[in-house]
């Protein structure tokens, strides 16, 4: 296929997108998602990841392209109400919000809160913009290769994918390698499809078809966090009088200008990989713009580069982090987890043949991705106001609200009450699990990929009979358990230690 | 007797994930094992669960070599307890007392488990919720559940 050809589907592929997303129904899905994930994500102490997991439910009964739709929105919304609360209240909602806190805080500080807040919502549309493009352009020729993919070369991507996802984030891999195993496990639970065994389900009727897994998200992010946040007690201080302006100057815009650029690059490149992309995004797109920087001093103390480049970098790896999940199922965040949960729910397998057998799903969802950045500016420039007043909600108020609609959302999903339960059990464990240092996120992907990966593994040693030497000889498979084990081993030398170290220092003091 | 645990969170990793895993070994064992060629249900989870078993060994034997891993802070039972029971009371009250008199009680005990409760304030949000979930989730969003108690159902 040359360059024309590609250009010419690339046409014809984001036309039939647009066209599935311009509707009045999708659109319409596509701005309450916004709305609700930017009201939802604005409100401190709930990350993404919870805001997802408590309105995941709403979206059940949707059509799958509209779900989905809604649900993309509801990211990016999530996610910038995560950039509102890191600027406004220095409290980010998720990792990759850490770095806005630095700068953005700080202009908050000095009374520029306005043009921080509108820095990150045009850096972010810009970035979304021609991340959307990477998507369109990668997924195509991904998926062809990826349709090479036999059952060994999954395999052996999963193992990557989990091993890079949990590596880069975590304080300890052998804990977070430890939380995947428990969740491939927990992922187990329920009939087993090729034998017909019902396995760990200690004879409930319930657990036949799988623990739920909308329960396990709700438990163990939103019911945890609540907990968490509710033995904090100390008071923040909340600058949402001195709002006032919004518009930038133009110098800052001047100024913004290269950053949003080299955010969005960088935030592009690293979303791609199968490793918790867009918090390596940001942190990296901070260094960048510091290292460029004529006076890296401004640093720390209300530099809007410090604002538009992470921003950037951050909505960018958000995006194109689709990527490895629409084209090869293999989810590389929690988010994405979460995304391949709702399409299980929909009875949508991830991986290439959701192109083939759904374009209209896949390209609609591509188009989506670029309206829910559009309606994310044009909603929340003038609805800022508002987003601030409602960070001045008292807590206390906040959380018995988040507690009931999670309730409800997990009861609606099977109007059972058995997951509920399960969310009273997983609340608990989560929590535990926090208290010794024990994270959540990596144990969420094991739930979500462990049938797969059985099922996987199952099949590349059925055809090989038994000869676990598939997994090396072949090309591909060896390639990528290769890098699996690189990644393992670089982390474990001194510099690179110390880097990680550093990050996560960073992120633990903010 | 020089054996002390350096870092109690390690520790305590190390425990749950070696109970974990020999618990799923043990329990797997109940299910055909079969062979690499032709894996019955068992094989994977006893791979699975060996593999945490050994990861939970060696964190066990690092929370004696070294503290770098921490100490378990306080773990605030009364709190998640009352927190979990907010949560329980809804899977407990929702089919006997409908939807918008659980969302009362449930809004009222998760209010009570923080430490700023105040009462009125707590019953006229809770009053204000119960209303908005009947709004969106029966009348908008057309969800099926009991919305009303037993005694008033028709």
């Amino acid at each position: 296929m040359d360059a024309g050809d590609l250009l010419g589907n690339l046409g014809g592929n984001l036309g039939l997108g647009l066209a599935t997303a311009v509707t009045v129904q999708n659109l319409l899905y596509c701005f309450l998602g916004v709305l609700l994930g930017t009201l939802i994500g604005v409100l401190p102490g709930i990350g993404p990841v919870a805001t997802i997991a408590m309105l995941l439910p709403i979206t059940y009964a949707l059509p799958p392209t509209a779900a989905l739709i809604m649900l993309a929105g509801i990211y990016y919304g999530a996610q910038y109400g995560g950039s509102t609360t890191a600027i406004l209240v220095n409290l980010p909602g998720e990792a990759s919000s850490v770095v806005t806190c630095i700068d953005g805080y700080q202009m908050a500080r000095q009374g520029r809160a306005g043009p921080a807040l509108a820095i990150a919502a045009i850096g972010s549309f810009a970035a979304g913009t021609v991340a959307t493009l990477i998507c369109a352009l990668l997924a195509v020729p991904l998926a062809a290769i990826s349709t090479r993919f036999g059952p060994a070369e999954y395999f052996s991507l999963m193992v990557l994918g989990l091993i890079g996802a949990v590596v880069i984030a975590n304080r300890s891999v052998l804990k977070a390698i430890g939380m995947v195993i428990v969740g491939l496990i927990l992922g187990l639970v329920g009939i087993d499809v090729n034998s017909g065994t019902q396995r760990f389900t200690f004879g409930v009727t319930e657990l036949l078809d799988g623990i739920g897994f909308i329960a396990v998200a709700v438990g163990v992010f939103a019911i945890t966090e609540i907990v968490t946040n509710l033995e904090q007690r100390d008071k923040r201080e909340v600058f949402t009088d001195k709002v006032g302006n919004l518009m930038p100057s133009r110098d800052d815009l001047r100024q913004s200008a290269m950053p949003i650029a080299r955010g969005t690059l960088v935030g592009s490149a690293l979303g791609v990989l199968p490793a918790g992309g867009a918090l390596l995004a940001s942190f990296a797109a901070y260094a960048v713009e510091k290292k460029v920087a004529k006076d890296p001093s401004r640093f720390g103390k209300g530099a809007i580069e410090g604002v538009a480049g992470p921003e950037a970098a951050n909505n960018a790896g958000a995006q194109t982090s689709f990527i490895p999940m629409l084209t090869l199922g293999i989810p590389p965040n929690v988010v994405m987890a979460l995304m391949i949960g709702a399409m299980m729910l929909h009875n949508i397998q991830p991986g290439p043949q959701v192109m083939t057998k759904n374009p209209q799903l896949f390209w609609g969802l591509i188009a989506s991705m670029w309206i829910g950045n559009l309606m994310l500016v044009v909603l929340n420039l003038p609805l800022i106001g508002i987003w601030v007043r409602l960070l001045s909600v008292p807590y206390r108020l906040l959380y018995p609200a988040i507690i009931l609609f999670c309730c409800i959302g997990v009861y609606t999903l099977s109007n059972n009450t058995f997951d509920v339960q399960l969310v009273v059990l997983f609340g608990a464990l989560g929590y535990l699990f926090a208290r010794i240092g024990c994270e959540p996120a990596p144990m969420l992907l094991g739930f979500v990929l462990g049938p797969m990966m059985e099922e996987y593994f199952r099949r590349a040693l059925l055809i090989e009979r038994g000869d676990f030497k598939v997994f090396v000889e072949r090309p591909i498979s060896a390639g990528l358990l290769a890098a699996a084990l690189l990644l393992l081993v670089s982390m474990s030398l001194p510099t690179i230690a110390r880097w990680r170290q550093r990050a996560i220092a960073e992120q633990v003091k903010a | 007797m020089g054996v002390r645990i350096k870092s109690s969170q390690d520790f305590w990793t190390g425990c749950v994930f070696t109970a974990f895993g020999v618990g799923t070994v043990v329990l797997s064992q109940a299910y055909a094992l079969g062979s690499a060629a032709r894996m019955g249900p068992a094989y994977f989870p006893t791979a699975l669960g060996a593999l945490l078993a050994g990861i939970g060994a060696v964190m066990l034997f690092k929370s004696l070599a070294s503290a770098d891993g921490g100490a378990v802070g306080r773990i605030n039972v009364f709190l998640l307890a009352r927190v979990l029971v907010a949560v329980a009371a809804f899977a407990v009250l929702l089919n006997p007392l409908g939807l918008v008199l659980t969302a009362v009680v449930v809004v009222m005990l998760a209010a009570w488990a923080g430490h700023e409760f105040r009462f009125g304030e707590a019953l006229i949000s809770a009053g204000l919720l119960a209303l908005l979930s009947y709004a969106l989730f029966v009348w908008g969003l057309k969800q099926t559940m009991p919305v009303w108690p037993w005694f008033l159902a028709v």
